[in-house]
Order: C-alpha cells, then structure tokens, then sequence
C-alpha cells in the first residue's frame, strides 16, 4: 500500500506516495476508502465525475471530496479509481458495488476533506503529501 | 512548556505576537499545571495562525480542551469585528453544530434494572454507524422548513414538546439561514442521515447525577442527585459536512480576491460582509439548524423508548438544554468599553453565557445558560452554568469536551476495544457500538480528564460546576 497513517490527535492524517501525479491522487482515493470500509469490494457498479481546480492541491481537494460525497450518497464501496489529469482538472473513473455492513462494516466515518498542511512535494523519485480526513 | 509560550497567570498563557509572521493580536489559552504535558506545538501553531485573519479582536483564544485539529484548533474562540473582520469555514469545522444536549426522567438509579433491553432498545431505535440510514423520508419542502426553522420544525412534525425549543441555544433555530446556499450534493446527503447519529466521537449515553455541585442552580436546571439523565452528542450529518466542504472551496478561490494572506489554507475566509461571507453563513446557519432537528428527532426515538421501556410518560423527559459546539454566531460583546456586533467562531468550544444575557432562557435567567460537558466514554460528565466573567473574558465561551491526547491510530494500536468494553462492564458501564475499533479509538485513555478540564473553567471562572453525571451506559456511532 503506497500510504500509511501518521500521528495526529484529532483526526485521519494519511502519507501517500507515488510515482505520478494521476497515481498519487488515485491512492489517495484508495486511502480514503480504505479508512471508511473494511473488506473488499467488486467493480460491479461504475461512475465517473470531473472536478476543476487552480494548482493540484485544490484539484486533489475536489476530488477527494467529490469521492466522499459519491460514496455516501451512493452507498457504494469503490474498490477500482482511475484518474486522468487534464487542462485545470482531473476526470475519475470508479467501479465499486453497494455497501454492506458485513462485509464493508467497521471503519470510520469521514467528514471532509482538510486544506491544513495539503502540499505536494517531490522527494527523489516520487511524489508525496499528508492529506488529513476529518472523523 | 513550547518555547517562546509566556505564562500570564496561574492557568493562563500567552502567545506573543511574533511567535508566527502576521499575528494582529496574540494568543491566548488556560491550561492547569497538570494539563500542560498535553499541550502540542501544532495546537499552538494553529491559535497562532487564527490571530493572523482580518478583523481579529482582542485575541486569539484556546480553552484547556485545546488539541490539534485543522484550520482553527480544536478548543478554539475567536471573535471578528462584523465590518472589517472575516468568516472562515476552519473556523467552525465539517460538522457545523456538532453540539450535545441533556435529558432528565423521573427514574432513578434502582428503576434501571433492565439497562441492557434499554441500551438494546435505543440502539434499534437510533440509526448508528457508518452506512446507516434514516427512517424519515423527508421531501425537498421539509428540508428547507428543516433548515430554516430547526427545532422548532422537528416540534411541529411531532418530535417533541413545545418547551423543547426554549431550551435550546438560539431557541433550535439561527436566524439568517438560507437553504439556497446548501448544495443539492448537500440536500443528498442529508435526507437519508436526518435522525442519524453518526460515528466516531459521536454517542448517546445513560447517565446518573452522582454529585450536585450547585443545589440552586440544579434545582432551576431540574436535575436532583440520583437522577438518570440522558446526554446525545451529533451534529450536522453530511448535509453539513457538505456546506463545509462546498463553501470552503468557494472561499478558497476567493482568498485571492479580497487581498487575504493566510498561512493554512483551511482557514480560507472572506469578508463577513461579502457576499461569499454572507453565502457561507447563510449555508451554515441552515446546516446548523438541520442538527438542532436532528438532535430533536434522536430525542424523540429516546422518549418513545424509554417510555414503552420504564412506563414513564413522554412528557416526564424533559431537555435541560442543548448547546452547539462547531458554529459562528453573530453576536454582540462589550469591547473597548462599547457594545459591538462581532462574529463569535466557537470551534470545540461551547458558548457559556452569564445570568441576565438575552439569549438565555428566560426561566434560567438568574442562573445563566446550561454548559454541557460531555467525558470520554466511561468518565464523568459535567452541567455547569455560564457567567460574567465569560462574557468579559473569553467573548462568552468555554470549554466543549475532554480534549483528545492521543490519536486514533495510536489509541486503537495500545487499547483493545474488547477490553475497554470488558473493563468498563466491570465497572457497571455497558457499551454498545457497531465494531470494537470504535470503542478503541474513543477510549477514556485517549482523552485528557474531563474533571481536570472542567476544573480549569471553573477555577477561571468562564463557567462554574453544577452538576456532575456517571456513565451507566453508552451507544457509541
């Protein structure tokens, strides 16, 4: 898993890393699934959605944010999120299927998507960031 | 104690202008000798970063439940002046009016003798948990009367008595929203979690009054020692996380616009009176409303419960009152000697008015507004009274909770949910929750004491002790 949790009081702050900028946001949606459900889910529903942004952090906000709204009006658990950055935004693709408190119960429920500390930095090889998800 | 800190007094600290680049005014926080461990610089940085925002008065304040949070920190009180100051949506939080209130009964300790059915009971009757979703099937119409009338509304579809509503701060219902500022993303989110709890910190808990601090302030409030009470702690839902999250991002792109220099991009913020400020708190006094309703309809689930399960009558439950955490107000504060329009954001801070203040209800008045404090799970609860000193000190705010001192990962790698419930069981407390990684994270070691917290308020006087409660039994989100 290219992310990890890092110690912060409050809430959910998640380092991700990646090769590119489309990877890294798709981990971060991955990240974010991954503190809301447990288990495992099949592609068998798929949406997509676009957002717009001035410079990748806000891109990434809206993304993340436009992620958690879908997933909570939807009910749906996505497991499958592709990315593809274009002219001041991003398009995603997601495949995923309907929530159920069996299997995808148990995690924490997310309230938003936090600005505090967003940056996206190059280190090396990769791209990385702290993006905290408020609980 | 964090470099560069000064102390001004016995529970009283200073954040001196210059500890960061812009401060307009310097920070000021109250912790107890025993509460300074807990203190983290990243706290202390986000107070620091809130007395650079325009319009700032006085100074940037933190009560002794101060954490890192996001934007503001979590304990958070800052007052701007309304001409010249700013909104910032990081300043209330996701969870606009993520607020708690308090239940009386006529029973006692020797009438709960079916605690678990109880618990069993409000937990199939209150939604819980990520996922789950309400009974209500509310239509765009009851949304908006939902949003624009609070409290008031839930009493009107039957979810509660008449004297609900005055017992509630702002009466359940913040003038000056306006649903054409909430998002149909948001109105989405929110028709299916109307009289949801929630998760996380969120709970309903079983109380006993174990210790009356005040006897004639408990006496006006109407809790006697030995009473079971009731204390429900939600928010807004995700009709609220929403507004948070869309208007955000609008003030995000409007930082640029009126000039704003900000060293955290959460704290995004525009002129009170512009009109993405007043779009904002249009948005949020309606998300603010939509709890009040919320928290209206959880208290009905538990009245039909408790009733069919005790054989009391519905009308026996009384609310003592029902205060929000996460909310800007506008509100008017004596400053320089003058009485001056300003807009209070009160973030993990609970507004505490003193005897007398117009807002408080008119059957407290000599007394002052309830101030509930709730404790981590498995310790003690606190009802205190608002005062004077409030209002001259700290723009009529205290302290909102026991104040987190470890994170979640942390806590849920050292506790052992199932543990924590065995452990508390023995105590006679019964915890009720949808997975025990929930009971880990919200433990009563992850959180500072709630009586030390509640003491520094009391020995500052920002807020004074009247009641104290033990946990009987708690439904975690």
């Amino acid at each position: 898993m290219p992310y990890e949790e890092r110690e912060h009081t409050a809430d959910i702050l998640m380092h991700v890393w990646a090769q590119d900028i489309p990877t890294l946001f798709e981990e971060c949606g991955h990240a974010l699934m991954a503190v809301m459900y447990q288990g495992s889910a099949r592609p068998d529903c798929t949406y997509s959605f676009t957002v717009t942004g001035i410079d990748h952090e806000q891109i990434l906000q809206a993304f993340l944010s436009e992620l958690l709204c879908l997933t909570e009006t939807e009910n749906v658990v996505f497991s499958e999120i592709a990315v593809s950055l274009n002219e001041g935004g991003l398009t995603a693709r997601l495949s995923g299927e309907p929530f159920d408190r069996k299997i995808h119960g148990g995690g924490s429920e997310v309230k938003g998507i936090s600005f505090s500390g967003l940056s996206i930095s190059r280190q090396n090889d990769e791209y990385v960031l702290d993006i905290l998800f408020d609980v | 104690m964090i470099n560069g800190l000064k102390r001004t007094g016995d529970l009283e600290w200073e954040v001196p202008i210059g500890f960061i680049e812009g401060m307009r005014v310097p920070g000021r926080f109250f912790l107890s000798e025993n509460l300074t461990a807990t203190l983290e610089e990243g706290a202390v940085t986000q107070l620091a970063n809130v007395a650079t925002m325009p319009g700032i008065i006085r100074h940037s304040l933190a009560m002794p439940d101060i954490h890192w949070g996001y934007g503001f920190p979590i304990g958070g009180v800052a007052a701007f002046d309304y001409d010249t100051g700013v909104i910032s949506p990081g300043g209330v939080g996701f969870d606009i009016n993520c607020g708690v209130r308090l239940l009386t009964t006529p029973l006692t300790i020797n009438d709960i003798t079916k605690k678990k059915e109880i618990l069993d009971q409000l937990y199939d009757a209150v939604p819980v948990g990520v996922g789950a979703r309400s009974s209500l099937r509310l239509s765009p119409k009851q949304l908006d009367e939902m949003m624009i009338h609070g409290s008031t509304w839930a009493v009107e579809e039957g979810f509660g008595t008449k004297e609900d509503v005055a017992h509630c701060e702002e009466g359940g219902s913040m003038k000056g929203a306006d649903p054409s500022h909430v998002s149909q993303k948001a109105r989405s989110r929110g028709v299916p979690q109307s009289g949801t709890l929630g998760a996380g910190n969120h709970f309903l808990e079983i109380q006993v009054a174990s210790e009356i601090c005040d006897p004639e302030a408990a006496k006006v409030f109407g809790v006697e020692a030995g009473q079971i009470c009731i204390m429900v702690h939600c928010g807004s839902r995700g009709l609220g996380h929403q507004v948070c999250t869309d208007h955000l991002q609008i003030l995000e792109r409007a930082v640029d616009k009126y000039h704003i220099s900000l060293p955290d991009r959460q704290l995004a913020c525009a002129p009170l009176t512009s009109p993405e400020g007043r779009a904002y708190f249009g948005g949020m006094a309606a998300s603010a409303n939509y709890a009040w309703a919320n928290r209206q309809v959880i208290t009905h689930q538990i009245r039909n419960v408790l009733a069919k399960c005790c054989g009391i009558g519905y009308d026996d439950i009384k609310l003592v009152y029902d205060v929000a955490h996460n909310v800007a107000k506008i509100e008017e504060h004596v400053v320089d000697g003058k009485l001056t329009k300003v807009c209070v954001h009160r973030k993990g801070a609970t507004r505490a008015f003193g005897p007398g203040c117009p807002d408080v209800p008119h059957d407290y008045s000599k007394i002052g507004q309830p101030v509930i404090i709730p404790g981590s799970m498995g310790s003690s609860s606190y009802l205190l009274k608002g005062t004077d000193e409030a209002m001259m000190r700290t723009f009529g705010s205290t302290c909102h909770g026991a104040g987190r001192i470890l994170s979640r990962s942390q806590a849920k790698k050292t506790i052992k949910g199932s543990q924590v419930r065995e452990s508390l069981g023995r105590e006679g407390i019964m915890v009720k929750a949808p997975h025990d990684g929930a009971i880990a994270e919200e433990a009563p070691g992850a959180y500072k004491s709630s009586s030390e917290v509640v003491s520094v308020v009391d020995r500052l006087g920002i807020s004074r002790l009247v009641v104290r409660f033990e946990p009987l039994g708690v439904i975690k989100g």
